[in-house]
Protein backbone atom coordinates (compact mmCIF):
# COMPACT_ATOMS: atom_id res chain seq x y z
CA UNK A 1 0.00 0.00 0.00
CA UNK A 2 1.54 3.03 -1.12
CA UNK A 3 1.73 6.31 1.17
CA UNK A 4 -0.30 8.26 -0.62
CA UNK A 5 -3.36 5.74 -0.76
CA UNK A 6 -2.95 5.42 3.41
CA UNK A 7 -3.15 9.33 3.71
CA UNK A 8 -6.33 9.13 1.70
CA UNK A 9 -7.66 6.58 3.76
CA UNK A 10 -6.59 8.35 6.86
CA UNK A 11 -7.68 11.51 5.74
CA UNK A 12 -10.67 11.67 7.89
CA UNK A 13 -8.90 10.59 11.20
CA UNK A 14 -5.98 13.65 10.24
CA UNK A 15 -8.40 16.10 9.53
CA UNK A 16 -9.99 15.83 13.39
CA UNK A 17 -9.93 18.99 15.19
CA UNK A 18 -10.31 19.94 19.03
CA UNK A 19 -13.01 22.05 17.39
CA UNK A 20 -14.97 19.44 15.56
CA UNK A 21 -14.71 16.94 18.73
CA UNK A 22 -16.29 19.56 20.73
CA UNK A 23 -18.74 20.31 18.26
CA UNK A 24 -19.52 16.57 18.27
CA UNK A 25 -20.01 16.66 21.66
CA UNK A 26 -22.20 19.65 21.36
CA UNK A 27 -24.60 18.15 18.90
CA UNK A 28 -24.80 15.04 21.01
CA UNK A 29 -25.46 16.55 23.95
CA UNK A 30 -28.38 18.34 21.92
CA UNK A 31 -29.44 15.21 20.59
CA UNK A 32 -29.85 13.49 24.27
CA UNK A 33 -31.58 16.78 25.89
CA UNK A 34 -34.04 15.72 22.87
CA UNK A 35 -34.23 12.37 23.31
CA UNK A 36 -33.92 11.72 27.29
CA UNK A 37 -35.75 14.74 28.65
CA UNK A 38 -38.05 15.41 25.61
CA UNK A 39 -37.20 19.50 25.51
CA UNK A 40 -38.21 20.83 22.07
CA UNK A 41 -37.00 17.38 19.85
CA UNK A 42 -38.92 18.19 16.87
CA UNK A 43 -36.12 20.86 16.65
CA UNK A 44 -32.84 20.28 19.12
CA UNK A 45 -32.97 16.68 17.11
CA UNK A 46 -32.80 17.52 13.47
CA UNK A 47 -30.08 20.74 15.20
CA UNK A 48 -28.15 18.02 17.20
CA UNK A 49 -28.08 15.40 14.17
CA UNK A 50 -27.22 18.87 11.92
CA UNK A 51 -24.50 20.05 13.88
CA UNK A 52 -22.40 16.43 13.89
CA UNK A 53 -23.08 16.12 10.28
CA UNK A 54 -21.26 19.69 9.48
CA UNK A 55 -18.58 18.66 12.14
CA UNK A 56 -17.46 15.47 10.78
CA UNK A 57 -14.20 15.72 9.13
CA UNK A 58 -13.95 16.36 5.53
CA UNK A 59 -17.87 15.85 5.42
CA UNK A 60 -19.21 16.51 1.91
CA UNK A 61 -22.62 17.49 3.26
CA UNK A 62 -21.77 20.42 4.50
CA UNK A 63 -19.49 21.56 1.89
CA UNK A 64 -20.75 24.07 -1.40
CA UNK A 65 -23.34 22.29 -3.17
CA UNK A 66 -23.44 19.49 -0.53
CA UNK A 67 -27.14 18.71 1.08
CA UNK A 68 -26.80 21.07 3.80
CA UNK A 69 -25.20 23.44 1.97
CA UNK A 70 -28.63 23.23 -0.50
CA UNK A 71 -30.88 23.19 2.15
CA UNK A 72 -29.03 26.49 3.85
CA UNK A 73 -29.25 28.45 0.93
CA UNK A 74 -33.01 27.27 -0.29
CA UNK A 75 -34.93 28.04 3.43
CA UNK A 76 -32.65 29.94 5.86
CA UNK A 77 -30.40 31.92 3.65
CA UNK A 78 -33.50 33.64 2.07
CA UNK A 79 -35.94 33.37 5.06
CA UNK A 80 -38.10 31.01 3.64
CA UNK A 81 -38.43 27.92 6.15
CA UNK A 82 -39.58 30.35 9.72
CA UNK A 83 -42.06 31.78 7.18
CA UNK A 84 -43.19 28.11 6.19
CA UNK A 85 -43.36 27.12 9.68
CA UNK A 86 -45.33 30.19 10.74
CA UNK A 87 -48.06 28.96 8.42
CA UNK A 88 -48.30 25.71 10.25
CA UNK A 89 -48.17 27.83 13.97
CA UNK A 90 -51.40 29.45 12.84
CA UNK A 91 -53.06 26.75 11.05
CA UNK A 92 -52.33 25.25 15.08
CA UNK A 93 -52.96 28.18 17.25
CA UNK A 94 -56.59 28.99 18.26
CA UNK A 95 -56.90 32.78 19.07
CA UNK A 96 -60.61 32.07 20.49
CA UNK A 97 -59.12 32.43 24.56
CA UNK A 98 -57.80 36.18 23.17
CA UNK A 99 -61.22 37.25 20.92
CA UNK A 100 -63.06 36.47 24.05
CA UNK A 101 -61.00 38.54 26.18
CA UNK A 102 -59.56 41.21 24.07
CA UNK A 103 -57.86 43.03 27.54
CA UNK A 104 -55.26 40.15 27.14
CA UNK A 105 -53.53 41.58 23.72
CA UNK A 106 -51.88 44.41 26.08
CA UNK A 107 -50.08 41.22 28.03
CA UNK A 108 -48.65 40.51 24.89
CA UNK A 109 -46.91 44.10 24.24
CA UNK A 110 -45.28 43.70 28.37
CA UNK A 111 -43.59 40.06 27.35
CA UNK A 112 -41.51 41.52 24.87
CA UNK A 113 -39.42 44.44 27.11
CA UNK A 114 -36.90 42.00 27.43
CA UNK A 115 -36.04 42.26 23.97
CA UNK A 116 -34.89 45.82 23.73
CA UNK A 117 -33.18 45.71 27.20
CA UNK A 118 -30.81 42.53 26.24
CA UNK A 119 -30.39 44.73 23.19
CA UNK A 120 -28.76 47.50 25.70
CA UNK A 121 -27.20 45.05 27.29
CA UNK A 122 -25.57 43.16 24.02
CA UNK A 123 -24.73 46.45 22.68
CA UNK A 124 -22.82 47.61 26.36
CA UNK A 125 -20.71 44.23 25.75
CA UNK A 126 -19.33 45.15 22.72
CA UNK A 127 -21.78 43.75 19.88
CA UNK A 128 -22.52 45.61 17.12
CA UNK A 129 -25.97 46.88 16.82
CA UNK A 130 -27.41 44.45 14.20
CA UNK A 131 -25.91 41.96 16.58
CA UNK A 132 -27.13 43.36 19.57
CA UNK A 133 -30.62 43.70 17.96
CA UNK A 134 -30.95 39.57 16.65
CA UNK A 135 -29.36 38.43 20.24
CA UNK A 136 -32.53 40.83 21.43
CA UNK A 137 -34.80 39.20 19.15
CA UNK A 138 -34.02 35.99 21.64
CA UNK A 139 -36.29 37.42 24.05
CA UNK A 140 -39.11 37.25 21.98
CA UNK A 141 -39.37 33.48 22.25
CA UNK A 142 -40.22 32.54 19.44
CA UNK A 143 -38.18 30.66 17.63
CA UNK A 144 -38.84 31.89 13.45
CA UNK A 145 -39.15 35.09 14.68
CA UNK A 146 -35.73 34.63 15.94
CA UNK A 147 -34.16 33.19 12.98
CA UNK A 148 -35.98 35.63 10.67
CA UNK A 149 -34.54 38.59 12.24
CA UNK A 150 -31.14 37.25 12.53
CA UNK A 151 -31.32 35.86 9.29
CA UNK A 152 -31.56 39.64 8.22
CA UNK A 153 -29.96 41.14 10.49
CA UNK A 154 -26.76 38.78 11.52
CA UNK A 155 -26.76 35.76 9.76
CA UNK A 156 -23.36 35.01 11.45
CA UNK A 157 -24.55 34.56 14.89
CA UNK A 158 -27.45 32.49 13.19
CA UNK A 159 -26.69 29.22 14.77
CA UNK A 160 -26.07 30.55 18.56
CA UNK A 161 -29.12 32.01 18.31
CA UNK A 162 -31.42 29.51 16.84
CA UNK A 163 -30.26 27.13 19.39
CA UNK A 164 -30.81 29.40 22.57
CA UNK A 165 -34.22 31.07 21.27
CA UNK A 166 -35.04 27.07 21.04
CA UNK A 167 -33.55 26.18 24.14
CA UNK A 168 -34.86 28.48 26.51
CA UNK A 169 -38.38 27.69 24.70
CA UNK A 170 -37.69 24.08 26.09
CA UNK A 171 -37.35 25.50 29.06
CA UNK A 172 -39.95 27.02 30.28
CA UNK A 173 -41.15 24.79 32.82
CA UNK A 174 -37.77 25.74 34.53
CA UNK A 175 -37.02 29.39 33.99
CA UNK A 176 -40.27 30.69 34.54
CA UNK A 177 -41.61 29.86 38.30
CA UNK A 178 -38.61 31.11 40.23
CA UNK A 179 -39.20 34.69 38.98
CA UNK A 180 -42.85 34.54 39.09
CA UNK A 181 -42.90 33.19 42.85
CA UNK A 182 -39.76 35.80 43.54
CA UNK A 183 -41.64 38.75 41.96
CA UNK A 184 -45.54 37.72 43.83
CA UNK A 185 -46.84 37.28 46.97
CA UNK A 186 -48.81 34.41 47.85
CA UNK A 187 -52.30 36.31 48.26
CA UNK A 188 -51.29 37.50 44.56
CA UNK A 189 -50.71 34.32 43.18
CA UNK A 190 -53.95 32.90 44.98
CA UNK A 191 -56.61 35.34 43.45
CA UNK A 192 -59.06 33.68 41.69
CA UNK A 193 -60.72 35.33 37.97
CA UNK A 194 -63.62 33.87 37.12
CA UNK A 195 -64.03 33.29 33.31
CA UNK A 196 -67.40 33.74 31.52
CA UNK A 197 -66.98 31.76 27.63
CA UNK A 198 -68.32 33.94 25.17
CA UNK A 199 -69.27 32.60 21.97
CA UNK A 200 -67.26 34.34 19.18
CA UNK A 201 -69.11 33.50 15.70
CA UNK A 202 -67.17 32.34 12.61
CA UNK A 203 -67.52 35.49 11.01
CA UNK A 204 -65.28 36.96 13.60
CA UNK A 205 -62.68 34.18 13.37
CA UNK A 206 -62.58 34.66 9.87
CA UNK A 207 -62.14 38.10 10.43
CA UNK A 208 -59.33 38.31 12.74
CA UNK A 209 -56.54 37.15 10.58
CA UNK A 210 -57.61 39.33 7.60
CA UNK A 211 -58.37 42.94 9.44
CA UNK A 212 -54.49 41.59 11.87
CA UNK A 213 -52.83 41.40 8.66
CA UNK A 214 -53.80 44.76 6.63
CA UNK A 215 -53.60 46.34 10.08
CA UNK A 216 -50.30 45.49 10.75
CA UNK A 217 -48.96 45.39 7.03
CA UNK A 218 -49.85 48.85 6.62
CA UNK A 219 -48.30 50.16 10.44
CA UNK A 220 -45.31 47.58 10.36
CA UNK A 221 -44.84 46.79 6.85
CA UNK A 222 -41.73 44.86 8.20
CA UNK A 223 -43.54 42.38 10.46
CA UNK A 224 -45.93 41.52 6.72
CA UNK A 225 -44.01 38.33 5.83
CA UNK A 226 -44.00 37.19 9.63
CA UNK A 227 -47.93 38.14 10.64
CA UNK A 228 -48.65 36.98 6.88
CA UNK A 229 -47.93 34.02 7.07
CA UNK A 230 -49.27 33.81 10.69
CA UNK A 231 -52.38 34.90 9.93
CA UNK A 232 -52.46 33.15 6.33
CA UNK A 233 -52.23 29.56 8.67
CA UNK A 234 -55.13 30.64 10.90
CA UNK A 235 -57.22 31.72 8.28
CA UNK A 236 -56.99 28.13 6.75
CA UNK A 237 -57.90 26.52 10.20
CA UNK A 238 -61.05 28.81 10.98
CA UNK A 239 -62.63 29.39 7.38
CA UNK A 240 -63.40 25.67 7.74
CA UNK A 241 -63.47 25.22 4.28
CA UNK A 242 -59.96 24.02 3.55
CA UNK A 243 -60.19 21.01 5.61
CA UNK A 244 -57.14 19.50 3.95
CA UNK A 245 -54.99 22.52 3.36
CA UNK A 246 -54.97 23.19 7.62
CA UNK A 247 -53.59 19.26 8.07
CA UNK A 248 -51.23 20.00 5.63
CA UNK A 249 -50.14 23.21 7.13
CA UNK A 250 -49.75 21.76 10.48
CA UNK A 251 -48.78 18.20 9.44
CA UNK A 252 -47.03 18.19 6.61
CA UNK A 253 -45.46 21.14 6.01
CA UNK A 254 -44.51 21.82 9.28
CA UNK A 255 -42.94 18.66 9.89
CA UNK A 256 -40.98 18.57 6.87
CA UNK A 257 -40.22 22.43 7.11
CA UNK A 258 -38.97 21.23 10.86
CA UNK A 259 -36.76 18.99 10.44
CA UNK A 260 -35.13 20.91 7.06
CA UNK A 261 -34.69 23.97 9.45
CA UNK A 262 -33.20 21.97 11.95
CA UNK A 263 -30.30 20.15 9.44
CA UNK A 264 -29.78 23.64 7.90
CA UNK A 265 -29.09 25.56 11.28
CA UNK A 266 -27.13 22.60 12.77
CA UNK A 267 -24.79 22.80 9.83
CA UNK A 268 -24.04 26.86 10.90
CA UNK A 269 -22.94 25.37 14.13
CA UNK A 270 -19.22 24.75 12.38
CA UNK A 271 -17.00 24.75 15.31
CA UNK A 272 -14.25 27.49 13.74
CA UNK A 273 -16.80 30.00 13.79
CA UNK A 274 -18.91 28.45 16.72
CA UNK A 275 -16.88 27.76 19.47
CA UNK A 276 -16.00 31.40 20.33
CA UNK A 277 -16.61 33.95 23.82
CA UNK A 278 -19.51 35.68 21.71
CA UNK A 279 -21.34 32.62 21.51
CA UNK A 280 -21.64 32.47 25.15
CA UNK A 281 -22.02 35.73 25.55
CA UNK A 282 -25.23 34.85 23.13
CA UNK A 283 -26.01 32.02 25.20
CA UNK A 284 -26.00 34.51 28.54
CA UNK A 285 -27.73 36.98 26.75
CA UNK A 286 -30.30 34.82 25.79
CA UNK A 287 -31.48 33.67 29.33
CA UNK A 288 -31.21 36.89 30.67
CA UNK A 289 -33.48 38.07 27.92
CA UNK A 290 -35.76 35.47 28.92
CA UNK A 291 -36.06 35.98 32.44
CA UNK A 292 -36.67 39.89 31.38
CA UNK A 293 -39.63 38.88 29.47
CA UNK A 294 -41.39 37.03 32.21
CA UNK A 295 -40.71 39.65 34.86
CA UNK A 296 -41.42 42.55 32.90
CA UNK A 297 -45.19 40.28 32.39
CA UNK A 298 -45.48 40.01 36.30
CA UNK A 299 -44.55 43.28 36.89
CA UNK A 300 -47.52 44.86 34.36
CA UNK A 301 -49.91 42.05 35.43
CA UNK A 302 -49.18 43.51 39.07
CA UNK A 303 -49.97 46.74 37.82
CA UNK A 304 -53.21 46.11 36.18
CA UNK A 305 -53.54 44.35 39.44
CA UNK A 306 -53.49 47.45 41.30
CA UNK A 307 -55.82 49.36 38.69
CA UNK A 308 -58.36 46.70 39.30
CA UNK A 309 -58.74 46.56 43.12
CA UNK A 310 -56.95 43.48 43.31
CA UNK A 311 -58.85 41.15 41.18
CA UNK A 312 -56.28 40.79 38.76
CA UNK A 313 -53.76 38.21 39.40
CA UNK A 314 -50.42 39.04 38.12
CA UNK A 315 -49.05 35.67 37.23
CA UNK A 316 -51.18 35.92 33.91
CA UNK A 317 -48.92 38.56 33.01
CA UNK A 318 -46.18 36.09 32.62
CA UNK A 319 -47.90 34.20 29.83
CA UNK A 320 -47.55 37.19 27.17
CA UNK A 321 -44.55 35.91 25.94
CA UNK A 322 -44.75 33.68 22.48
CA UNK A 323 -44.06 29.90 23.92
CA UNK A 324 -47.54 28.70 23.33
CA UNK A 325 -48.89 27.15 24.99
CA UNK A 326 -46.16 26.04 27.32
CA UNK A 327 -46.27 29.39 29.00
CA UNK A 328 -50.26 29.54 30.02
CA UNK A 329 -50.01 25.87 31.65
CA UNK A 330 -46.81 26.92 33.43
CA UNK A 331 -49.13 30.18 34.93
CA UNK A 332 -51.78 27.55 35.63
CA UNK A 333 -49.72 25.47 37.29
CA UNK A 334 -47.73 28.15 39.72
CA UNK A 335 -51.63 29.64 40.30
CA UNK A 336 -52.89 25.67 41.38
CA UNK A 337 -50.18 25.80 43.46
CA UNK A 338 -51.56 28.18 45.89
CA UNK A 339 -54.63 27.54 45.30
CA UNK A 340 -55.93 23.94 43.56
CA UNK A 341 -59.16 24.57 42.57
CA UNK A 342 -57.85 28.31 40.86
CA UNK A 343 -58.51 27.89 37.00
CA UNK A 344 -56.25 30.74 35.08
CA UNK A 345 -55.57 28.89 32.22
CA UNK A 346 -57.84 30.50 29.75
CA UNK A 347 -57.15 33.90 30.80
CA UNK A 348 -53.33 32.66 30.50
CA UNK A 349 -54.15 31.57 26.78
CA UNK A 350 -55.47 34.50 25.82
CA UNK A 351 -52.58 36.24 26.80
CA UNK A 352 -50.30 33.49 25.61
CA UNK A 353 -51.75 34.20 22.19
CA UNK A 354 -51.52 37.38 22.36
CA UNK A 355 -47.74 37.21 23.19
CA UNK A 356 -47.66 35.09 19.84
CA UNK A 357 -49.10 38.61 18.03
CA UNK A 358 -47.00 40.72 19.84
CA UNK A 359 -43.73 38.77 19.26
CA UNK A 360 -44.37 38.72 15.38
CA UNK A 361 -45.06 43.03 15.97
CA UNK A 362 -42.00 43.48 17.88
CA UNK A 363 -39.91 41.35 15.56
CA UNK A 364 -41.27 43.80 12.83
CA UNK A 365 -40.92 46.85 14.54
CA UNK A 366 -37.43 45.80 15.14
CA UNK A 367 -36.68 45.35 11.70
CA UNK A 368 -37.84 48.68 10.87
CA UNK A 369 -36.09 50.30 13.92
CA UNK A 370 -32.81 49.10 12.14
CA UNK A 371 -33.46 49.81 9.03
CA UNK A 372 -33.34 46.38 7.44
CA UNK A 373 -34.62 45.38 4.13
CA UNK B 1 -22.32 55.57 25.66
CA UNK B 2 -23.33 56.31 22.12
CA UNK B 3 -24.72 52.88 21.70
CA UNK B 4 -26.17 52.59 25.11
CA UNK B 5 -27.87 56.00 23.73
CA UNK B 6 -28.86 54.62 20.83
CA UNK B 7 -29.96 51.30 22.59
CA UNK B 8 -32.28 53.29 25.36
CA UNK B 9 -33.91 55.15 22.05
CA UNK B 10 -34.53 51.81 20.48
CA UNK B 11 -36.26 50.51 23.51
CA UNK B 12 -38.46 53.74 24.18
CA UNK B 13 -39.70 53.67 20.54
CA UNK B 14 -39.71 49.97 20.09
CA UNK B 15 -42.01 49.41 22.74
CA UNK B 16 -44.24 52.69 22.39
CA UNK B 17 -44.58 51.13 19.13
CA UNK B 18 -45.31 47.48 20.12
CA UNK B 19 -47.64 49.10 22.42
CA UNK B 20 -49.58 51.32 20.33
CA UNK B 21 -50.08 48.42 18.02
CA UNK B 22 -51.43 45.99 20.31
CA UNK B 23 -53.62 48.61 21.94
CA UNK B 24 -55.07 49.35 18.44
CA UNK B 25 -55.91 45.97 17.86
CA UNK B 26 -57.33 45.33 21.07
CA UNK B 27 -59.58 48.15 20.25
CA UNK B 28 -60.56 45.92 17.01
CA UNK B 29 -60.69 43.20 18.63
CA UNK B 30 -63.04 44.61 20.94
CA UNK B 31 -65.25 46.24 18.12
CA UNK B 32 -65.23 42.61 16.29
CA UNK B 33 -66.42 41.48 19.24
CA UNK B 34 -69.13 44.01 19.97
CA UNK B 35 -70.65 43.19 16.19
CA UNK B 36 -70.99 39.34 17.48
CA UNK B 37 -72.75 40.73 20.31
CA UNK B 38 -75.68 42.40 18.06
CA UNK B 39 -77.08 39.94 16.10
CA UNK B 40 -77.74 38.05 18.96
CA UNK B 41 -79.50 40.70 20.67
CA UNK B 42 -81.72 41.30 17.45
CA UNK B 43 -82.38 37.59 17.81
CA UNK B 44 -83.16 38.13 21.63
CA UNK B 45 -85.61 40.95 20.73
CA UNK B 46 -87.09 38.86 17.87
CA UNK B 47 -87.42 35.82 20.32
CA UNK B 48 -89.02 38.37 22.55
CA UNK B 49 -91.16 39.66 20.34
CA UNK B 50 -92.47 35.91 19.05
CA UNK B 51 -92.67 34.75 22.78
CA UNK B 52 -94.85 37.89 23.85
CA UNK B 53 -96.93 36.17 20.67
CA UNK B 54 -96.85 33.03 21.94
CA UNK B 55 -97.65 33.71 25.41
CA UNK B 56 -100.87 36.15 23.82
CA UNK B 57 -101.61 32.58 21.88
CA UNK B 58 -101.69 30.62 25.45
CA UNK B 59 -103.28 33.21 27.40
CA UNK B 60 -106.50 32.78 24.36
CA UNK B 61 -106.31 36.19 23.00
CA UNK B 62 -105.32 34.52 19.41
CA UNK B 63 -107.24 31.84 18.18
CA UNK B 64 -104.41 29.29 18.24
CA UNK B 65 -104.55 26.33 16.18
CA UNK B 66 -104.70 22.62 18.02
CA UNK B 67 -101.81 21.57 16.17
CA UNK B 68 -99.73 24.61 17.58
CA UNK B 69 -96.20 24.10 19.48
CA UNK B 70 -96.71 23.43 23.25
CA UNK B 71 -94.62 26.88 25.02
CA UNK B 72 -92.25 24.95 27.46
CA UNK B 73 -90.54 28.49 29.24
CA UNK B 74 -89.15 31.66 27.77
CA UNK B 75 -91.15 31.03 24.46
CA UNK B 76 -88.96 28.14 23.73
CA UNK B 77 -91.17 24.94 21.85
CA UNK B 78 -90.39 21.82 22.58
CA UNK B 79 -88.77 21.34 19.61
CA UNK B 80 -86.64 24.53 20.21
CA UNK B 81 -85.57 23.34 23.71
CA UNK B 82 -84.34 20.17 22.08
CA UNK B 83 -82.67 21.58 18.93
CA UNK B 84 -80.87 24.11 21.95
CA UNK B 85 -80.20 20.44 23.86
CA UNK B 86 -78.03 19.09 21.24
CA UNK B 87 -76.88 21.91 19.60
CA UNK B 88 -75.33 22.58 23.47
CA UNK B 89 -74.18 19.04 23.75
CA UNK B 90 -72.32 18.43 20.47
CA UNK B 91 -70.58 22.64 21.50
CA UNK B 92 -68.94 20.94 24.90
CA UNK B 93 -68.04 17.84 22.83
CA UNK B 94 -66.39 19.53 20.15
CA UNK B 95 -64.82 21.96 23.02
CA UNK B 96 -63.81 18.68 25.08
CA UNK B 97 -62.17 17.12 21.79
CA UNK B 98 -60.29 20.22 21.22
CA UNK B 99 -59.12 20.73 24.41
CA UNK B 100 -58.23 16.82 25.08
CA UNK B 101 -55.08 16.65 22.68
CA UNK B 102 -53.16 19.55 24.94
CA UNK B 103 -54.71 18.44 28.15
CA UNK B 104 -54.31 14.85 28.33
CA UNK B 105 -52.63 12.02 26.70
CA UNK B 106 -55.48 10.04 26.04
CA UNK B 107 -58.60 11.83 24.70
CA UNK B 108 -61.42 11.20 26.93
CA UNK B 109 -63.91 8.44 26.22
CA UNK B 110 -61.65 6.94 24.17
CA UNK B 111 -60.96 3.04 24.77
CA UNK B 112 -57.38 3.91 26.44
CA UNK B 113 -58.59 6.49 28.74
CA UNK B 114 -61.93 4.65 29.91
CA UNK B 115 -60.41 1.39 31.01
CA UNK B 116 -56.72 0.31 31.64
CA UNK B 117 -58.44 -3.14 31.97
CA UNK B 118 -59.41 -3.07 28.17
CA UNK B 119 -55.88 -1.59 27.89
CA UNK B 120 -54.46 -4.48 29.23
CA UNK B 121 -56.18 -6.87 27.73
CA UNK B 122 -55.38 -5.56 23.86
CA UNK B 123 -51.47 -5.95 24.98
CA UNK B 124 -51.51 -8.90 25.82
CA UNK B 125 -53.88 -10.01 22.61
CA UNK B 126 -51.28 -8.17 20.44
CA UNK B 127 -48.04 -9.67 22.97
CA UNK B 128 -49.29 -12.56 24.20
CA UNK B 129 -45.39 -13.57 24.66
CA UNK B 130 -45.52 -10.69 27.28
CA UNK B 131 -46.73 -11.14 30.68
CA UNK B 132 -48.93 -8.60 32.32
Amino acid sequence: MSPDTLNSMLAGVQAVTWQSLVMLTVGCLLIALAVVKEYEPLLLLPIGAGCILANLPLSPLADEGGMLDILYNIGVGNELFPLLIFIGIGAMTDFGPLLENPRMVLLGAAGQLGIFLTLILALALGFSRPEAASIGVIGAIDGPTSIYVSGILAPDLLGPITVAAYSYMSLVRIIMPPIMRLLTTKRERAIRMPYSQRVISKRTRVLFPVVVTIVVGILVPFATPLIGMLMLGNLLRESGVVERLTQAASNELANVVTLFLGLAIGSTMVGEDFIKASTLFILGLGLIAFCLDTAAGVMFGKLLNLFSGGKFNPLIGAAGISAFPMAARVVQQEAQREDYDNFLLMHAMGANAAGQVASVVAGGVLLALMGAG
Amino acid sequence: MKDIGFGLGMTAAGMGTVFAMLLLLMIIVSLMGRMDRQPSSAENAGRDGLAGADLDAMSGIDDAPDTAPRVLADGLTEDQIAAVSVAVLLHAEIRRQQAAPAMRTHQPGSHIFASRWVANGRGLQTQPWRRS
